[in-house]
């Protein structure tokens, strides 16, 4: 029967790691427990499993075996010339091949397992109602993948310092292309993660595993090829400001999209009455940010307006893919969200876009395309006055067809979804799938009226439904052929368009009145007292109320 | 204010309606039995209050926090023990009871006298370093009460946790259960093993189909005046055992015909006559049998077990 009663005497404080033998821990000891106060308990937890696992194991054992079989097969090979002749590119080379294999397909997929196979243990639901937040939860299963890496990493790490020694290769090169498998494995890792949240056992699942199988293998012998080509013929500019911009361009994208999927996949795994929505739009538009921003610094950099075009292409693959998730959202707002709802006006016209909802949603994706719309001509008109170059009026024109097409299409699956919503329940899985059969469908229909009916293999006007074709008549600036007699200059398609997105917008802001009429509910007395319990407001010392009781405290 | 509160609770899966307008509160410190065949609902509701679902109407609370709209706060003061173990490789029990620990938020000196604790109380402390996957069912069950006890919560929701011990498991496990509950624990369990939670709950509520069909103490469920909404007593009280010398069927008919409401059953020399009666009736019935004529050996009345109350509530239908 039980030693003890509940609750137990005071039990010591020590930790019940440390056994009677061992009662004067280390000084190493003492500081790695106190370190891991601070951490994350499940890259506590997943640490102390993965290097008990036989994966990490073998992985590990191999990764040196195989590291040292190349050194030896490579100087072997190289030899006598190795001592006059630079090997370091070559040894390099394959070193980063042996390093790339556990770092961007065995982790990452390592991490699709361990967190599918949590929800299908049950585990997952264990941990779920701890205290650990949805994010917490994700960051620390892509916190022990970083442990991971970072334990492969040294591991090789020798061998990459024997490559420097070798010659024929600059340190820098060495240490950009440990960064890069790094990230790419970090990157690699979250998007299995994103995976294993999307659904729990099943054929999807197995049908995920497969494609993430692919998809890493792909990423591995791509990744593979670059890095091969970058160590042998050292390709990294690394003496212009250039590069390091670049650099560094990418680096802020990389953090923005990653923390975008992090969030998305916390998102997938809250308690559905959690606002999963506000963050993720938030991080959205730090994106879309960073897209102004860097493109912005490009035109004027160089001035060459052409970027805009990337800018515009971006923005709008950005915002369609985005609103595909986001119109795909559940409509029920619930009390708890309702909580944190902007209580003032200019909080309302300003922040109900950053709302759960498909409707808020829908209306988010079109607030930032009809703001690039408008941005789009401004810059160009500066970025004139500045370098001298003419106006390019295709770049316009573009931006406001991108910014009718986005429109269109999410606003027109909004609809079709509100709708199958009163017959079935629709969610992240099938949202996106009506999307995406909406989109096919646009596309196919276009190619066939015009194909199958007018036998016209040009572009035409009918291919207005087929965004992809339009949008690439638009951006070589041949779509102006195609105008009215009544608009003459105006390509027919704009119009059409425009007159569509404005039917679509006001639909769609019809429907989501109701969604605008949420308003803030005030928090009720059990939680603000379990508030005050959680964290009680010091007691503050009563301040003098004139210079004469100065000294009573 | 009751610890746990469920109000009107529905839970609809498609045309599965498992759980169905349910309600019912337990006090602070009390042991509430749930009672039901398979596929009752009782899983279902208790997955609700362990936030791990969502209701389909209705809401249920937690100290009067609801697990709808306040699950973070609900799950600090809750610990939940499915029907299933929810253990990991390459652990062992210390570890494992630590990282649970660590995620309910528990930190340094707390921490660890949190794991000292419950180890001890379970009685793992000498299988704190075995591997999780080396022990016995009745000790990962231990382990599972211990990492649902690890924050210490005043709510305790332990679905199934008898199912598969052996006696003398299943026994400890009923002590602690009651000294839990003695320390002010509001403890919701269920459970197929009827004779124990009768013996462990101060509440019962049985459910089939998705329906609540009593709820009330131990005793009121015997004495059958639990019904939800009614007042009048809806079962009969109490089982009258008679064994007689000869003429059992004579003593059965005779039964039947002094009493239509009564149900007589005969076995060998023994008739069972279950019946509305308090113990003055059954001495009158005593009399009345004996001047009759029937040669009584052995005349004794007792409370209809838990068990007897389940079958005659539930129709053992499945949904």
């Amino acid at each position: 029967m039980t030693s003890a009663n509940w609750p137990a005497d005071a039990s010591p404080d020590q930790s019940p790691f440390r056994g009677e033998a061992a009662k004067q821990p280390s000084a190493i000891d003492r500081t790695l427990e106190s370190i891991s106060e601070y951490l994350n308990p499940i890259l506590v937890k997943e640490g102390r499993q993965a290097f008990k696992s036989f994966q990490f194991f073998y992985t590990f054992l191999l990764l040196l075996l195989v590291g040292w079989a190349w050194s030896m097969l490579g100087v072997t090979h190289r030899l006598p010339g190795i001592y006059y002749v630079p090997a370091g590119p070559m040894m390099l080379v394959g070193y980063f091949w042996i390093l790339a294999f556990p770092l961007l397909v065995v982790i990452p997929f390592a991490s699709f397992l361990s967190f599918a196979n949590e929800r299908n243990d049950g585990t997952y639901e264990l941990v779920s109602i701890t205290t650990l937040s949805s994010l917490q939860i994700i960051l620390g299963k892509l916190g022990s993948s970083m442990v991971q890496m970072l334990i492969y990493l040294s591991a090789l790490s020798p061998c990459l310092a024997f490559t420097y020694m070798l010659r024929g290769i600059d340190i820098l090169t060495i240490f950009l292309l440990i960064l890069y498998s790094f990230l790419a494995s970090v990157a690699l890792s979250a998007i299995a993660l994103l995976l294993a949240t999307i659904t729990r056992g099943g054929a999807i699942q197995g049908f995920l595993m497969v494609a993430l199988g692919g998809e890493l293998l792909f990423s591995f012998f791509t990744f593979c090829a670059f890095g091969t080509q970058m160590a042998l013929t050292g390709m990294f500019p690394l003496d212009q400001s250039v590069f390091w911009v670049f650099q560094l361009c990418s680096l802020s994208f990389f953090v923005a999209l990653l923390s975008l999927i992090c969030l998305a996949a916390a998102a997938r795994i809250a308690p559905a009455s959690d606002n999963q929505s506000t963050r993720l739009r938030t991080c959205m538009l730090v994106v879309q940010l960073l897209l102004t921003g860097w493109f912005t610094y490009a035109v004027f950099a160089t001035g060459d307006e052409e970027w805009l075009f990337g800018l515009i292409l971006l923005t709008t693959i950005f915002w369609y893919v985005m609103g595909v998730f986001m119109t795909s959202e559940s409509p029920i707002m619930s009390e708890r969200v309702k909580r944190g709802l902007p209580t003032s006006f200019l909080g309302r016209v300003l922040l109900t876009w950053f709302n759960p909802g498909p409707g808020n949603g829908y209306m988010f994706a079109a607030g930032n395309m009809m703001a690039m719309a408008i941005m789009t001509p401004g810059l160009m008109l500066a970025a004139a006055g500045r370098t001298g170059t003419a106006y390019d009026g295709d770049i316009e024109m573009l931006a406001m067809l991108s910014c009718c097409y986005v429109i269109v299409y999410l606003g027109a699956v909004r609809l079709i979804i509100s709708v199958v919503r009163r017959l079935t329940h629709c969610g992240m899985l099938l949202g996106p799938l009506i999307h995406l059969v909406w989109l096919v469908v646009g596309i196919v229909a276009a190619l066939i009226i015009q194909w199958g009916f007018f036998h016209e293999f040009n572009y035409s006007p009918l291919q207005i439904l087929n965004p992809f074709w339009t949008l690439a008549k638009a951006a070589e600036g041949n779509i102006d052929v195609y105008t009215t007699p009544w608009l003459p200059g105006v390509p027919i398609v704009l119009p059409v368009l425009a007159v569509g997105a404005v039917a679509l917008l006001f639909a769609n802001l019809f429907a989501v009145a109701g969604a605008l009429q949420h308003v803030h509910k005030p928090v009720p007395q059990r939680v603000i007292a379990d508030e005050l319990e959680l964290h009680p407001i010091a007691e503050l010392p009563p301040t003098p109320t004139n210079p004469w009781n100065q000294d009573v405290h | 204010m009751s610890m746990i509160a469920l109000h009107r609770l529905h839970r609809f899966f498609g045309a599965t309606r498992a759980v169905d307008d349910v309600s019912f509160e337990v006090d602070r410190g009390h042991v509430f039995g749930y009672i039901g065949p398979n596929g009752a609902g009782k899983t279902t509701s208790m997955r609700i209050l362990a936030t791990l679902d969502l209701p389909t109407a209705g809401d249920a609370l937690i100290d009067g926090l609801s697990v709808v709209n306040d699950p973070d706060r609900v799950r600090r003061r809750l610990g939940f023990m499915p029907d299933y173990f929810g253990t990991y490789n390459n652990v062992d029990c210390r570890e494992y009871l630590d990282f649970f620990a660590r995620a309910y938020g528990l930190m340094g000196a707390d921490r660890n006298r949190a794991v000292r604790r419950v180890m001890s109380f379970t009685g793992l402390d000498v299988l704190a370093t075995k591997p999780i996957n080396g022990l016995s069912k009745g000790m990962k069950q231990r382990l599972c009460l211990g990492r649902a006890l690890v924050h210490d919560p005043s709510v305790l929701v332990l679905d199934e946790p008898a199912a598969g011990l052996d006696p003398r498991a299943r026994i400890e496990l009923r002590q602690m259960i009651r000294q839990l509950a003695a320390d002010g624990k509001t403890v919701l369990v269920s459970s197929h093993i009827l004779t124990e939670l009768a013996e462990m709950c101060d509440t019962v509520g049985i459910i089939e189909r998705g329906q609540l069909l009593a709820v009330g103490t131990v005793e009121e469920i015997q004495q059958g005046s639990s019904a939800p909404g009614k007042d009048e007593p809806a079962l009969p009280a109490s089982i009258v055992v008679i064994r007689v010398l000869s003429n059992t069927e004579g003593l059965a008919d005779w039964l039947a015909k002094r009493d239509s409401q009564n149900q007589v059953q005969t076995d060998g020399n023994v008739v069972n006559l279950v019946r509305v009666g308090d113990a003055e009736a059954d001495a009158d019935l005593l009399r009345d049998v004996i001047q009759a004529g029937f040669r009584v050996v052995q005349f004794g009345s007792r409370q209809k077990s838990l068990e007897h109350v389940f079958l005659q509530v539930t129709k053992g239908q499945i949904q």
